[in-house]
């Protein structure tokens, strides 16, 4: 895959920085967890990571190539930063407490928006949790003033129309909203016998939705597994291991996926990200006659509260299992790691659930993403920022500054 | 004539989730008149008449899912005309826009 060259190398370092060192950046030492970024950059230029210059000299990278290249698994040689990495994400992964608690998520959303068309609202939309919402969520407008004309909140989501007169480019909303999470093994659903049973398994056998559809290469893969109807859980942890030996867990450009099979060129490709990982987990079980769905929400660690995407598979009716693949990253991609191997297998920690493939997604609204995009994270004062940006001009798309409180036991 | 507002195939292979009518039932409906708001995963849409009428049936109500292909609504030409036999019966379909924003 060809690099897409479209980071200064700026971005590159506060991105390894919240993604390595962000103990030691949010701890005070921003610089020294700058300068680790700098030499760990430093040696994979050196290996050859792809670079270019901008017309005013700036060095381009790709943001994906280089987080993917520190990246290795369980007994190949792996460069220090990977080890430093390693111990971020377990820290991250035991850093919240396994009974429910109260948690305030922040999210501060900017979008830069092209001109509508005219008379037409602008319908802007923020997430809000599927599971555990306490309260009314606090919304306010902070640009521009005045042009909130409607909102509505439901099931997920609060959707905000704007004065498409009083919009000039930037969108600017401030949220907070309670939730109450904790460790979860199972969920339940409607149980056998229920007429409601019927229709989710049909919702989530469907051969086709987003990135799932027709695949010789995942209908091979998964006849190769055991388990199946009837052993829904045996299919689902061999689904699990056996992605996690085949891929590595890395970002993946959109736009280099297979346009004709893309879950099934991810077995060329050899990475996955959380969303693809999982999408590709879903279809596999689907594919075997297993109901599964794709989950996607923000986790809520305090150092880090990324937005994440994870599975649940229906072992028998009226229970949902959750699958997350972070547990390649903790693992370094080794299944039979005592402690680590199958860490988020069967359980997950706190999230903030915000989306349940097909029916339940926050939706763009007037936000519609860019055909190519970009997307960054870095440390923002004590927030962690996510942004997207359109490709090639580089130009921010969406903004997130969010942080989490933990309020206490629930 | 009764006219049938037909969800476009185009739009994709999963539902569409209708967003909020813009018209109630017996309100007559002028041409480049707002009917009613969808929306799919990715966009929200609004559905523009091209023909005048009166809206005489909604087939479904906020929040509820309608599968490309299936008829969301009928209009007729005159208001009281007598409606067809069922949701699925035959008919013409009405010349409508849909705008993905």
């Amino acid at each position: 895959m060809s690099p897409i060259l479209a980071a200064s190398l700026d971005d590159v370092l506060e991105q390894l920085v919240v993604q390595v060192w962000v103990y030691q950046a949010r701890g005070g030492d921003h610089a020294g967890a700058r300068a680790h970024a700098e030499r760990a950059v430093e040696r994979l230029l050196s290996r050859g990571l792809p670079q270019a210059r901008a017309g005013d000299g700036t060095m381009l990278l790709d943001p994906y190539a280089t987080c993917n290249a520190l990246k290795a698994r369980a007994g190949e040689h792996a460069d220090e930063a990977w080890i430093d990495w390693l111990e971020t994400l377990r820290r991250n992964a035991v850093s919240l407490p396994p009974a429910p608690h109260r948690y305030r998520f922040h999210l501060n959303r900017e979008w830069r928006l092209p001109s509508p068309p005219p008379g037409r609202a602008i319908v802007l939309r923020l997430p809000l949790p599927l599971r555990g919402q306490l309260g009314t969520p606090q919304v306010r407008l902070l640009e521009p003033a005045g042009a909130l004309m409607d909102r509505r909140d439901e099931a997920g989501r609060v959707e905000l129309r704007l004065d498409p007169q009083r919009v000039r480019g930037s969108v600017v909303v401030e949220m907070a909203v309670d939730l109450v999470a904790g460790e979860t093994r199972e969920l339940a659903g409607p149980s056998a016998g229920d007429p409601a049973a019927a229709a989710e398994e049909e919702l989530w056998l469907r051969p086709t939705e987003g990135l799932i559809g027709p695949s010789p290469t995942v209908a091979a893969l998964a006849r190769d597994l055991p388990g199946g109807p009837g052993a829904a859980r045996e299919l689902a942890r061999a689904a699990f291991d056996r992605l996690i030996s085949l891929l590595q867990f890395g970002d993946v450009h959109r736009e280099h996926l297979d346009r004709e099979d893309p879950l099934g060129g991810l077995l060329k490709s050899s990475w996955a990200d959380c969303a693809l990982f999982s999408t590709l987990f879903v279809a596999i079980c689907r594919a075997r006659g297993v109901p599964a769905r794709l989950v996607s929400g923000f986790l809520l660690y305090q150092a880090e509260p990324s937005p994440h995407h994870w599975a649940e598979v229906l072992v028998e009716p009226g229970r949902w299992v959750p699958y997350d693949f972070g547990t390649w990253d903790y693992s370094a991609g080794d299944t039979r790691d005592p402690v680590w191997g199958a860490f988020f297998r069967e359980r997950i920690d706190a999230r903030f659930t915000a989306e349940v493939a097909p029916r339940h997604f926050t939706g763009w609204g007037s936000a519609r993403p860019p055909e190519r995009w970009l997307r960054l994270q870095r440390l923002t004062g004590d927030r962690y920022e996510h942004t997207l940006r359109v490709l090639p001009s580089g130009e921010l798309f969406q903004r997130d500054l969010v942080a989490v409180e933990t309020l206490g036991a629930a | 004539m009764i006219r049938r507002l037909v969800v476009p195939k185009e739009l994709g292979e999963i539902e569409v989730r209708l967003l909020q009518w813009y018209k109630a039932e017996g309100d007559p409906v002028s041409a480049d008149e707002v009917l009613l708001e969808f929306e799919t995963d990715k966009a929200i849409v609004l559905v523009t008449a091209k023909q005048p009428g009166t809206l005489r049936r909604c087939f479904c109500g906020p929040g509820e899912w309608i599968k490309p292909g299936e008829v969301a609504a009928w209009l007729s030409d005159q208001p009281d005309e007598p409606l067809l036999a069922d949701r699925n019966t035959p008919g013409e379909n009405l010349a409508a826009t849909f705008d993905a924003t």
